[in-house]
């Protein structure tokens, strides 16, 4: 991919932490990870829960994690095809 | 002008298999290319499933003139007006399959050379389609020309290959590699039966590395 992600790359980055912490990824981590900021972090959430690709769990004290629904995986799954698809033929 | 006369008697029948094969492996490309643009917004995704949906219907073409004419000539309908225009069936058909396959490799070719001029598009394309049709010989002048492109491709997709070594780039190398080999051989194949045989293996050999690349992406 370019070196500047597009929406697409966010978003896999974001959804495969997710699905590396176990389903256990709490926002913080994946604004880390993501190297997003903290608005950004809420927007692609917000998009990620909006699609149907994240679940959001709150915990007894309040905490909130993210775990992929099936949607997730098969973006995920999709997503490994796709740039597979791109880069074997040098479509970047 | 016709592409029936190319071929040995005992292979009539059999192109149309390959035909077949070859536009269903493109078709699967194209579509695989229009779903990777439609979820990632890349330009070249787009092109490139273009330029395989151009193959699907220059194959499609082929196979159905292909069909038309074997159909005919085993039907022993031999008479002068309707071996006429099972002549004149085949030569249409030649000539929209060259058209639309030419289109193709360009729209390849285009998507290889990374520009963003459309008028370079449409150049290449008129250029092509000129030099074809004006030809003395145009199936000559096709398979040249496509020869060409597809060197070019070819180089493109090696030397992509050598900047990022993994099986799935090897695979669509050796594929246009076949593909080019394949094209080389329908070229020489004017003047010698068995060519035109040889280079459809070739293509078989090309149609099957990109299917393998394809099974390992879903992977």
């Amino acid at each position: 991919m370019s070196e500047k992600r597009d929406r697409i790359a966010i978003m896999n980055d974001m959804l495969e932490f997710i699905q590396g912490k176990g389903d256990k990824a709490k926002p913080t981590q994946i604004m880390y990870r993501a190297n997003l900021s903290h608005a950004m972090l809420q927007e692609y959430l917000g998009e990620l829960l909006k699609k149907e690709l994240v679940i959001e769990r709150k915990s007894k004290d309040g905490k909130r994690t993210y775990a992929l629904t099936t949607k997730g995986f098969a973006f995920l799954k999709d997503y490994r095809q796709m740039r597979g698809f791109l880069e074997s033929y040098d479509l970047t | 002008m016709s592409t029936i006369f190319m071929a040995p008697g005992w292979f009539y029948g059999y192109d149309i298999f390959f035909e077949v094969f070859f536009l269903i492996i493109s078709l699967i490309i194209a579509l695989l290319a229009f779903k990777v643009y439609k979820n990632t917004g890349q330009k070249l995704a787009r092109y490139f499933g273009y330029g395989f949906l151009l193959l699907t219907i220059a194959f499609l073409i082929q196979a159905v003139s292909n069909l038309f004419v074997v159909t005919k000539i085993n039907a022993q309908l031999c008479a002068v007006v309707q071996l006429s225009s099972v002549a004149t069936i085949d030569a249409i058909g030649t000539y929209l399959y060259m058209s639309f396959m030419i289109m193709g490799i360009v729209t390849i070719l285009f998507v290889s050379l990374k520009s963003n001029t459309m008028r370079t598009l449409w150049l290449l394309y008129t250029a092509s389609l000129i030099a074809i049709f004006l030809s003395k010989n145009p199936i000559y002048a096709f398979y040249l020309l496509a020869s060409i492109y597809l060197a070019f491709i070819t180089g493109h997709f090696i030397a992509h290959y050598l900047k990022n070594k993994d099986m799935k780039t090897l695979l669509v190398a050796l594929a246009f590699l076949f593909l080019w080999f394949g094209t080389f051989h329908f070229l020489i194949s004017v003047n010698h039966e068995v060519f035109y045989v040889i280079g459809y293996i070739l293509q078989f050999i090309a149609f099957i590395l990109i299917l393998s690349n394809w099974i390992l992406l879903r992977k």
